[in-house]
């Protein structure tokens, strides 16, 4: 992997893009993916994950705050804000977890990229966000619906190893804009790169 | 006599056209999805609606209620998911002798020895139906450039 220490700022380029401008999530282009995904570091490391427990953990915390929105966003993800990552929007029918029709081009170039070589040993995390309308219980029940929805495009339509994708709805616990949580930018699906299988 | 010749060269184009199955030029999943999506967007909506695209419903349910333009667009791009999958299983294989030759002191791993031998240094010296292979295989396509 050492020719592709050169490309540092790959990873946030995709990020800085997403802070600008909401439109260019949903013509992510494959190159945009495959910069955004692939491990800048000699050698990617094996992140554990445990989906279920990050899930729990957040159920707690709503229970235990009891209020409408999240007082402060959820601790346990920090070590993911750092592994190569990248946001794009899918569009979803309203309140439900089937991908509309013109955001299938976005998951199929995805796939692209998760076939790829530069790629292909990796694992991936497909992480669903909600805006903070409605109930936060509700939110991360449908974001997690979502992100199978994701997973599942990508392992049935573009047979993605399922051994190589984890998928975890955080709702409205960790907005992309807290200063106006409300707004489209929130709703958007993280794809984060966890190392190699 | 004008018969037989035309079945000897019907012959040969076929003989020619299946002895070289990894020069086929196939679609990015990308491309052959937005096809899909394109002209089954309306019937997805009109008959399909609740079916998430990930699940075997979809499928069957565009190719038992889709217009034709939409069934077709369904089947030709299971074709073309077919080819590309088939184009990405044979690139190891067509690129093995490259591998040992340009990549030996790689550890083995599908991946790790496509990537090395997609390094530049070595992607120059590999055999033309390695570079055939993945060029098949979609692998050569818009990044290429940047990262080797």
């Amino acid at each position: 992997m050492k020719q592709f220490a050169k490309l540092p700022l790959w990873g946030l380029l995709g990020l800085a893009m997403m802070v600008t401008s909401a439109q260019a999530q949903n013509r992510v282009s494959y190159g945009q993916v495959m910069k955004s995904l692939v491990t800048t570091t000699g050698t990617a490391r094996r992140v554990g994950i445990n989906t279920d427990a990050i899930r729990q953990d957040i159920e707690a915390r709503i229970a235990a705050e009891g209020t409408e929105n999240a007082e402060k966003p959820s601790p346990v993800l920090d070590v993911l804000r750092k592994l190569p990552q990248l946001i794009v929007q899918i569009q979803f029918d309203l309140d439900k977890d089937t991908i509309r029709p013109e955001s299938w081009v976005t998951i199929g170039k995805i796939a692209d990229a998760f076939h790829h070589p530069l790629l292909a040993g990796n694992r991936f995390l497909i992480v669903g966000h909600t805006d903070a309308r409605g109930k936060r219980l509700y939110n991360l029940e449908l974001s997690q619906r979502r992100a199978f929805s994701v997973a599942e495009m990508l392992t049935g339509t573009f047979r993605v190893n399922p051994k190589r994708i984890l998928f975890l709805g955080l709702g409205e616990e960790q907005l992309f804009n807290t200063a106006k949580p409300n707004d489209g930018v929130n709703r958007r699906v993280e794809l984060i790169n966890i190392g190699p299988s | 006599m004008i018969k037989s010749i035309t079945i000897w060269i019907g012959c040969a184009i076929m003989f020619f056209s299946l002895s070289q199955p990894s020069f086929a030029q196939t679609m990015s999943f990308g491309d052959a999805v937005a096809g899909w999506a394109q002209a089954c967007g309306g019937d997805v909506g009109k008959f399909c609606k609740g079916v998430r695209p990930g699940s075997n419903q979809m499928v069957s349910c565009l190719a038992g209620k889709g217009s034709q333009i939409c069934k077709k667009a369904t089947v030709a791009f299971k074709v073309n998911m077919d080819a590309r999958f088939a184009a990405q299983a044979a690139a190891p294989k067509l690129c093995g002798n490259d591998a040992k030759r340009l990549c030996s002191g790689v550890k083995s791993g599908r991946a790790r020895l496509l990537r090395c031998i997609m390094r530049k240094e070595n992607f120059r010296a590999a055999s033309r139906p390695c570079k055939n292979a993945l060029q098949s295989a979609g692998w050569l396509d818009n990044i290429s450039k940047k990262v080797n």
